[in-house]
C-alpha cells in the first residue's frame, strides 16, 4: 500500500516536471518565433568612401524601418545590427568576427572593393552568408559559386562588358575608346572590359589611363585624352575623380562622348561637375534606377519613403538599398525555424522576386548563381535642363558575361 | 599637345605647392614645428569658402565673400595653433609641438566629414579657356598663376626686405637675443602661425579649383610638405624651387609616361636629394677646421 503510494506520489511528481518543462520549452520557442531577426551590416559611415557607400545603406535602413512599422517579417522585427568599418580591411574583418559573436544570421553591405575578398573568406570560414549590397561587387560573387558569397550591386566585370557596349551603342562607327580607372583591381578590371568589350564590336584602338587613389589634378591625363582624340571616354572611378576630371575634360579641346559607369556616383555629382556650356555628351550607365526613373510599386515606395526623409531622389544606389531590403525580406520570409546563418543561406540561394520597377530584371539568386541575371540602363544627361534621362530600354546580361535582348 | 597650356598648368600646380611649402616653412623657420595640417587647413577653408559664396548667391561680389570668409577661418585656426604651441613650448619640445599639428589634422579632417558630410564639391566658379596669340590656355590655372605669384612675390619681399621680415628672422634664429632686443616675439610668433594658415587656405582653395573640395583634397598638403622639405625646410627659396621640382616631375611622369607612377616621384625625389644633398636644395655644409 505505502509502495503504492509513493509510486503514486513519483508518478504525479513526474507528470507535473513534465508539464513545466514542456511549458518551458514552449515558452522559450515562443520567444525566439518573437525575437528579432539579426542581421550584420558593414557600411563605411565615415571613411574616405562614405560619400561612395553610404547612400545604399541610408535607403536600406529606410526600408527596414517602414517593415518593421508595417510588423516586420513573419511577426519578427528586423534588427540591423551596422558596425562603421570606414573601408577598412582589418575593422572589416574585427566587425565580421564580433557580428558573428552576436550572432546575426548573415553579413550585409560592405565597404570598397578592396575589403571584400578578405571579408568573404573569413565569414566563409564563419559560416556566414554575406551579401555584398550596391554599388560595386567584385567577380568572388559570379558563377561558380562560393558557398557564403552573394552580390547585389553593380559586379565590376559585367559592368565593364556594357559599358563597352554602350560605347559601341552611343558611336556604332567609333575607332578608338579611352577608359580612366584608378590604381585599383576592380577598377582597372572594369576599364579592361570596357576595352575589351568595344573592340569586339568593332572598335580598334582602346587605351586605358590609370590614375592613383590620391589623384586630384587630371589636367595632364586630359592632354593625354585630347592628343588620342577617341570616340568614346568611359570611366571607372570615384566620385571624387570624377568631380575633378569632368569640369577639366569639359573644358578641353574633347568634344566626344564622356560615358560615366555609377559606381555610386550619384547624379548631383555629375551634374555639378558638367559646366553649363560644356560641348559634351555625357552620359551615365547604372543597374538601379534613378533621378525618377522607374515605375512600379516598389520604385513609388522608394520615392515617397526619400520624400518622407527629406532626401532627393537623386542617386541609384537608393534603389540599391531598397531593393537589397527586398531580397533580404523575401529571403527572411522563407527563413526556417530561427533563421540562423545556415538557414538564411539556403533561403538567400531561393531569392527570385519582381523589383518593382527598381531595376529592368528579376532579381534572381539560385544555389548555381549567387548574383542573377542583371539589366542595365543607360542615361543621357540633358546640360540645358540639368537633369537625366533613360536611353532606350534595359539591357540584360547574364552572370556569365553574354548579353541577352 | 600644347606646350604652352601645358606649361601653365604646371606652373600652377607649382604655384599651389609653393604656397603650402611657404606655410610649413615659415612654421619650421619660427617654431622648429613641423606644419602637418596644411592640407587640411586648405580644404576646411576651400568648404567654407564654397558654402559662403553659395550662401551668398554666387558670382564675384559671392566669391571675393567666400574667399574672405576662408581666410577668416584660416586665421582663426593659425591664432589657435599659436595658442596651443605657446604653451607646449614653455616646455621646450618641439616634438610636441608637431604632434599638435598633427592632431589638428585629425580633427579639421573630423570637422569636414561631421559639418560638410565629407561631400564632393566643384567650387562656383567657370572654367573657360582663352585664346591668345593662337595659343589656348585654361583661365583658371593662368589667374591661380597670377595670384599665387603676387602672394609670393609679396611674401617674400616682406620677409626679406621689410622691418618685419627681418625682426622675423631674428625672433627665428635666437628667440631670448630677440626678445631682449625689445622685439615682440610673440607678436611675430602669433602672426606667423596666422599667415601660414592662410597661405594653406589660399593653397587649399587653389587645389580645390583646379580640382574639386573634397576630404582627400587634404592630401595635397603632402605635397606642400615634400616641397619644403626639398627645399631644406629653412629656406623661402628652396621651398619654391623644391615646388616647381615636384610639380614637373609629377606632371612630365603623367603626360610621358603614366599617371600611376606620379605619386612615386615626392619619394624618388626625397631619396635622390637625401643621398646627393641631405641638407636640402638650398642647404649648405660648412666645415669648421680648428688648427
Amino acid at each position: 500500500m505505502l509502495k503504492e503510494q509513493i509510486a503514486a506520489t513519483l508518478l504525479g511528481l513526474a507528470r507535473i516536471a513534465a508539464v513545466a518543462a514542456a511549458t518551458v520549452s514552449m515558452a522559450q520557442a515562443a520567444q525566439a518565433a518573437e525575437a528579432p531577426y539579426k542581421l550584420g551590416y558593414l557600411v563605411d559611415a565615415s571613411g574616405q568612401q562614405s560619400t561612395t557607400l553610404k547612400p545604399t545603406f541610408d535607403a536600406f535602413q529606410l526600408y527596414i524601418a517602414q517593415l518593421n512599422r508595417a510588423g516586420g517579417v513573419n511577426g519578427r522585427q528586423v534588427q540591423i545590427v551596422t558596425r562603421d568599418i570606414q573601408s577598412d580591411t582589418q575593422r572589416s574583418l574585427n566587425a565580421v568576427e564580433q557580428l558573428r559573436s552576436e550572432s546575426v544570421s548573415a553579413v550585409l553591405g560592405l565597404g570598397a572593393t578592396n575589403t571584400h575578398a578578405p571579408v568573404y573568406a573569413a565569414a566563409q570560414k564563419l559560416g556566414l552568408p554575406v551579401l555584398a549590397s550596391n554599388p560595386i561587387n567584385i567577380p568572388i560573387v559570379l558563377p561558380p559559386v562560393k558557398p557564403y558569397a552573394f552580390g547585389l550591386g553593380q559586379e565590376l566585370s559585367l559592368a565593364g562588358i556594357i559599358g563597352g557596349h554602350f560605347a559601341h551603342r552611343l558611336r556604332p562607327q567609333g575607332k578608338t575608346i579611352a577608359c580612366v580607372a584608378f590604381e585599383v583591381p576592380g577598377s582597372i578590371l572594369s576599364c579592361n572590359k570596357i576595352l575589351e568589350q568595344a573592340k569586339a564590336e568593332g572598335y580598334q584602338r582602346g587605351e586605358l589611363y590609370t590614375v592613383p587613389i590620391s589623384q586630384r589634378d587630371f589636367r595632364a591625363v586630359v592632354d593625354r585624352i585630347v592628343s588620342l582624340n577617341p570616340d568614346v571616354v568611359a570611366d571607372c572611378i570615384g566620385r571624387e575623380h570624377l568631380a575633378a576630371l569632368l569640369p577639366v575634360l569639359a573644358a578641353s579641346a574633347y568634344s566626344g562622348i564622356f560615358l560615366s559607369m555609377d559606381t555610386g556616383i550619384g547624379d548631383k555629382t555629375l551634374i555639378d561637375a558638367v559646366p553649363a556650356n560644356s560641348k559634351l555628351q555625357v552620359y551615365s550607365f547604372t543597374r538601379f534606377v534613378t533621378h525618377g526613373d522607374g515605375a512600379g510599386s516598389q520604385a513609388s515606395a522608394l520615392r515617397t519613403a526619400l520624400a518622407a526623409a527629406h532626401m532627393p531622389d537623386d542617386d541609384a544606389s537608393y534603389a540599391g538599398g531598397w531593393a537589397l531590403g527586398l531580397v533580404v525580406t523575401d529571403a527572411l520570409r522563407r527563413c526556417q525555424g530561427a533563421c540562423g546563418p545556415d538557414a538564411l543561406r539556403a533561403a538567400l540561394e531561393n531569392v527570385d522576386i519582381d523589383s518593382g520597377g527598381l531595376t529592368g530584371a528579376r532579381l534572381t539568386f539560385t544555389p548555381n548563381d549567387h548574383y542573377g541575371p542583371s539589366a542595365w540602363r543607360l542615361y543621357r544627361y540633358d546640360a540645358a535642363g540639368k537633369s537625366l534621362s533613360a536611353v532606350g530600354g534595359w539591357q540584360r546580361i547574364a552572370s556569365d558575361g553574354k548579353l541577352t535582348p | 599637345m600644347n606646350v604652352w597650356s601645358f606649361s601653365l598648368d604646371l606652373l600652377s600646380s607649382a604655384v599651389t605647392y609653393a604656397l603650402l611649402a611657404l606655410a610649413v616653412v615659415l612654421a619650421w623657420r619660427t617654431s622648429r614645428v613641423l606644419m602637418f595640417c596644411v592640407g587640411e587647413i586648405g580644404m576646411t577653408s576651400a568648404y567654407v569658402m564654397n558654402g559662403i559664396a553659395r550662401a551668398a548667391g554666387g558670382g564675384v561680389w559671392g566669391f571675393a565673400l567666400g574667399v574672405a570668409g576662408a581666410l577668416v577661418v584660416a586665421a582663426l585656426i593659425g591664432w589657435l595653433l599659436f595658442a596651443l604651441l605657446r604653451q607646449l613650448s614653455a616646455a621646450g619640445d618641439y616634438f610636441v609641438g608637431t604632434v599638435v599639428t598633427i592632431a589638428v589634422s585629425i580633427f579639421l579632417t573630423g570637422l569636414m566629414s561631421s559639418v560638410w558630410s565629407g561631400e564632393t564639391v566643384q567650387l562656383p566658379l567657370p572654367h573657360p579657356m582663352l585664346a591668345w596669340g593662337g595659343v589656348t590656355f585654361s583661365a583658371v590655372s593662368a589667374c591661380i598663376v597670377v595670384i599665387g605669384a603676387a602672394l609670393i612675390g609679396v611674401l617674400l619681399f616682406a620677409f626679406y626686405q621689410s622691418r618685419a621680415g627681418i625682426e622675423l628672422q631674428a625672433v627665428a634664429g635666437n628667440w631670448t637675443l630677440a626678445v631682449l632686443s625689445g622685439i615682440p616675439a610673440a607678436r611675430w610668433f602669433a602672426a606667423v602661425w596666422i599667415v601660414a594658415s592662410m597661405l594653406s587656405a589660399v593653397g587649399g582653395i587653389f587645389s580645390g579649383v583646379i580640382s574639386a573640395v573634397s576630404i582627400s583634397g587634404a592630401a595635397v598638403g603632402f605635397s606642400g610638405i615634400v616641397a619644403a622639405i626639398m627645399g631644406g625646410l629653412t629656406s623661402p627659396a628652396g621651398a619654391l624651387a623644391g615646388a616647381f621640382a615636384l610639380a614637373l616631375g609629377e606632371n612630365l611622369t603623367s603626360l610621358w609616361f603614366d599617371a600611376r607612377y606620379s605619386v612615386a616621384v615626392p619619394v624618388v625625389l626625397l631619396v635622390l636629394l637625401l643621398a646627393l644633398r641631405p641638407a636640402g636644395l638650398s642647404g649648405r655644409v660648412e666645415h669648421i677646421s680648428r688648427s
